[in-house]
């Protein structure tokens, strides 16, 4: 009997702190993801900028 | 790849093999024996595997892996919110107090040491916790290197 409080107990704790994990890392893969994409882009252009002014020089 | 976009996926796969390979060394001795104990039929290091794994090797490897992830993350300069850092600290906090309560409960002789098997829900659950905290925090620590290292 106090197996089965245990594991009920331990499986929702777990479960809750599982959720609020998911919850926090996804926010941070997408900010992450977000600030990579906006870095390339930004070398990208800094990259086509770098070759034109080459070109015409 | 130059010129191929990284996805998250990407990272994912190189964390789950930064995990796979660190379990792998970690858990080596546990893995000889049990490779030996299956190339030998059952009749070498049956024991010693039991005691092993009773002795709690496999939560202080799961332990050793997610204390290192999480001390890379404290350690890296990523600017938390109250919530990221209430995510990413709970879980390190959940199962050091849920072993170290089990240790404890085994000491006084309370519960036996059969809450270390593999089949129990304490090792099931530090498993999966630790698991999935070393794969998305990893993730996350790779993206925000790539970010810094970007020029």
């Amino acid at each position: 009997m106090n197996t089965t409080y245990y594991n009920i107990i331990m499986g929702t704790v777990s479960a809750i702190v599982l959720v609020f994990f998911f919850i926090g890392m996804v926010k941070d893969a997408k900010e992450g993801m977000k600030k990579l994409r906006e870095k390339e882009a930004d070398f990208q252009q800094r990259n086509k900028q770098g070759s034109e002014s080459l070109l015409e020089h | 790849m130059p010129g191929r976009k990284r996805t998250y996926w990407d990272y994912f796969w190189k964390t789950l093999f930064w995990v796979i390979g660190n379990l792998a060394f970690g858990l080596f001795p546990l893995i000889f024996m049990g490779a030996v104990y299956i190339i030998s039929g059952g009749k070498i290091y049956g024991d010693a595997i039991q005691t092993m794994i009773y002795e709690g090797i496999i939560l202080f490897v799961c332990i050793a892996i997610m204390g290192a992830v999480f001390i890379d993350y404290a350690l890296s300069g990523i600017l938390m919110n109250r919530f990221k850092t209430f995510s990413v600290y709970s879980i390190p906090a959940f199962v050091v107090f849920l072993v170290a309560i089990n240790f404890f409960l085994i000491h006084l002789k309370i519960i036996d040491k059969t809450r270390f098997s593999l089949a129990s829900s304490t090792t099931i659950s530090v498993i999966v916790l630790s698991l999935f905290y070393s794969v998305f925090v990893k993730a996350s620590l790779y993206i925000f290197d790539d970010i810094r290292h970007k020029p």
